[in-house]
Parts: C-alpha cells; structure tokens; sequence
C-alpha cells in the first residue's frame, strides 16, 4: 500500500516537472529572452551620455592614468584602494596566465617572466564600467549609489550607510570602502572635471592616447568613431550589465 | 459611531502625522527628484576641485616648451603627466607675482631614469612598439639598466637619460 503511494507520487511529480519544463520552454518560444547586451538603448532626451573607449594595442603601461587618478581625487595613497588601475597579462607558452598590478601600475612594470616562456603579454587598464543596468546601483539599500543622466555612476557620500554591498555586486572589482570616511569610494569619471568642460584626469595624461572619452549620443564623437571602427568588447558580457567601456583588442584571458 | 472606534481613529491619525513628520525630516531635500537619489549630490560631487590644468594651461607661460613638445614624437604627451598636476600652480601665476613663487607650488622635474623607463623600459608586453622601430608613433624601447653606463663621478650613479636625450623633442 506504502509503496503504490510512493509510486504514484514519484510519477506525478515527474508529470508535474515536465509540464514546468515544458512550459518554460514554450514561454521562452512565445517571448524569447530579449535582454539588451549591448548599450544601444539610450535614454530619451538630448543630453550627453559619456561612454569610455580603452584601446589595449595603444596602452603601453606607462601607468599615468593610476598615478593622475590618485593625484586628481581624493584616493587614500595605499597600493590597495584604486578608482582606476593597469594590469599586466602573461600568456605563458603552457597556457597559464600571469596577472600582475604592482601598485596599479604606478610607476610602470617590468616583466619578470623570461621572454622565452612568454606566448604573448599585454596591459589591460581596468576602470569603472559606468555600466547601464549596473549591478552596483540595483544593490544599494538607501538610495546612494545612482547613475546620473548622463550615465555616470556615482555614490552620494553624505547619504551611503557604509554597508559594502555595492562592493560585492560590482562584478569588475571597481569599488572600494574608504579607510577613513567609511563611505564607498569609485570612479566619477571626474564628474567635477566634465562638467567644467574638461578631460577626465586619466584620459587627459594618457601618452598614446590609448583612452577616448566621448558622448555615446553624438554620431561624429571621438568615441562612437572608436567604436565604430574597432571591433571592441566588453568584460563580462554574459553578465548582461551593459558596460559603457568599449575595450578594442581584449583577449579572451582578461577576466 | 462607537466610543471604541473613535479612540482608534485618533490614534491613527497622531500615527500618521507622526510618520509624516518623520518622512519629512527624514528625507533630504532633492530626493527622488530624478530616481531613487538625492539629485544634489551630483552638484556635490560636481563641486570638487580640479588638479589637472590641462597643456592649453601651460601654454599661457610656457609657450616655447609646449611648441617644442607639439613636433617631436612626443607631441601626444601630456606636460602633467611627467610634471605632475598643475592647476594650483597655474592658477598662482595666474593671480600674483610668477617670479616668487612657494616651493609648494613648484613642478616636479622628473629626471630620474625611472621616469623614463615607465614608457621606454624593454618590456615584452610594449613589443607590439618594436625597438628598431623607424615610425615615430611607436615607443622605442631600451634596457634602461644596461643603456649607456656612464656614471657620475661624484655619486657613482648611471647618469641621467636627460644629460644625452633631450625630453621635449626626443
């Protein structure tokens, strides 16, 4: 008696669980997953909406843009709290990679691997992603973290509780707790350099020019040129937040 | 209307105005004026000062120098990027007497090895920027250790990339 109930149960449950499986299926073929992958859709009006253009063929590592950040804003000096920094890949022959960022890259790098060992090396400049549907703004508890109009994402100092979930959602590693004012600190895209109609700091000391800020809603910028002539990529892509840093030649290793 | 329910009316109006109130303290002013945000904070954080002068700044002065960097191959250089910010600096001479200027304010003057070497040192990452490279838009590369190992006699140290390369027009 015992065992035919466990047997019809067993069988229902299964019954029940292909119709669920069936049924998400079948929603998926009458709405299929439309998600935005890439930031085309802009936000209406006609303000500006500043994306970021990061060239990796260009960059030569020199580190100007970690040091200036930390000379422009107001960055505890510690090699552990950067708003921007640079990393150092190694592809070894073996396939394992080498990711290395003395001090963020300032002050330069040097490549302690021996050449003969290398399969290829380049810089990757990492910085906040201004994403669109950013993970970072979605977590914060009271409201203190937002993106602006013209899609900058910044944190509201006197109004974040120092929680540091923003920390833990943004998947690129680009906040950090202040040590002092407790608050969460990250890029501003020098908010208070733009507004008065000037470059951001790491852009404006970059020596090869490997940076290019620009409106991503004016067709003749800088940046939507670089886009359109590159192929450029984004990190993390299947984490569908929509970045607005556009990376020209990024390797499938840089994570 | 019942005794009962009046007293209960009263209390909830008092809970009401209380949480009111409360909100209304609470909340600052410009919240919620643009989404979920005191919109304010976007003029607090706009109202940070700029250290970065920018090379249109230094040419106000420095004329000659920024026209000699704006031929050579290292005209895409920035003059912060080496000298450091610059703002203050150029706003003091700007306002008051440029010949007596604090020391604070003075520029760095990197002529270091190492300053060089951030660009120009051989690294296998840079290679993409060959060495013997004739295009002037490429970096050329040295070893900054092993280049040219002259010292000076008085401090027994390699002598500067400056003494033999010229930074504004290398």
């Amino acid at each position: 008696m015992k065992s035919s109930q466990e047997k019809s149960s067993r069988r229902s449950f299964l019954k029940k669980g292909v119709v669920l499986a069936g049924g998400a299926v079948a929603a998926t073929l009458i709405k299929p997953f439309n998600g935005v992958v890439l930031a085309t859709e802009r936000p209406e009006g006609d303000h500006p909406w500043y994306g970021i253009g990061i060239d990796i063929e260009k960059c030569i590592g020199c580190g100007n843009c970690a040091s200036s950040c930390k000379l422009e804003n107001p960055v505890p000096p510690q090699p552990f709290y950067f708003r921007n920094w640079v990393e150092q890949y190694t592809v070894m022959n073996d396939g394992s990679v080498k990711v290395e960022s003395p001090n963020g890259g300032i002050g330069g790098f040097t490549q302690t691997v021996p050449e003969e060992d290398i399969f290829k090396s380049f810089f990757v400049p990492k910085m906040c992603n201004h994403c669109v549907k950013s993970p970072c703004t979605q977590v914060c508890p009271v409201g203190a973290t937002f993106e602006t109009p013209d899609g900058i994402n910044l944190v509201d100092k006197s109004y974040c509780i120092g929680c540091g979930y923003c920390i833990q959602a943004c998947p690129y590693g680009c906040r950090y707790m202040h040590p002092t004012e407790h608050v969460v600190d990250k890029c501003t895209l020098c908010y208070h350099r733009i507004k008065m109609g000037l470059l951001p700091a790491c852009f404006e000391v970059c020596p090869t020019k490997a940076r290019i800020f620009g409106n991503l809603n004016d067709p003749n910028s800088d940046l939507v040129r670089f886009i359109r002539d590159h192929s450029c990529r984004f990190l993390k892509p299947h984490l569908n937040t929509v970045p607005k840093l556009y990376y020209n030649a990024l390797e499938e290793e840089v994570r | 209307m019942p005794d009962q329910i009046k007293r209960l009316l009263v209390a909830f109006a008092i809970f009401i105005a209380i949480f009111l109130l409360a909100r209304f303290l609470l909340i600052p002013a410009s919240f919620g004026e643009l989404g979920h945000f005191r919109a304010d904070a976007m003029d607090d954080i706009a109202a940070y000062h700029p250290q970065h002068a920018g090379r249109e700044a230094c040419k106000e002065c420095h004329d000659d120098v920024v026209e000699e960097l704006s031929y050579g191959s290292h005209s895409t250089l920035a003059c912060e990027g080496c000298h450091g910010p610059a703002l203050k600096h150029a706003m003091y001479s700007a306002s008051a007497d440029p010949g007596n200027y604090p020391d604070s304010l003075k520029l760095r003057r990197p002529v270091e090895r190492e300053t060089c070497a951030r660009c120009h040192d051989l690294n296998p990452s840079r290679v993409k920027f060959k060495a013997d490279s004739t295009d002037i838009s490429m970096v050329r590369m040295v070893n900054v250790n092993e280049h040219n190992h002259f010292i000076y006699e008085e401090t027994n140290e390699l002598i500067r990339c400056v003494e033999c390369h010229y930074s504004h027009s290398p």
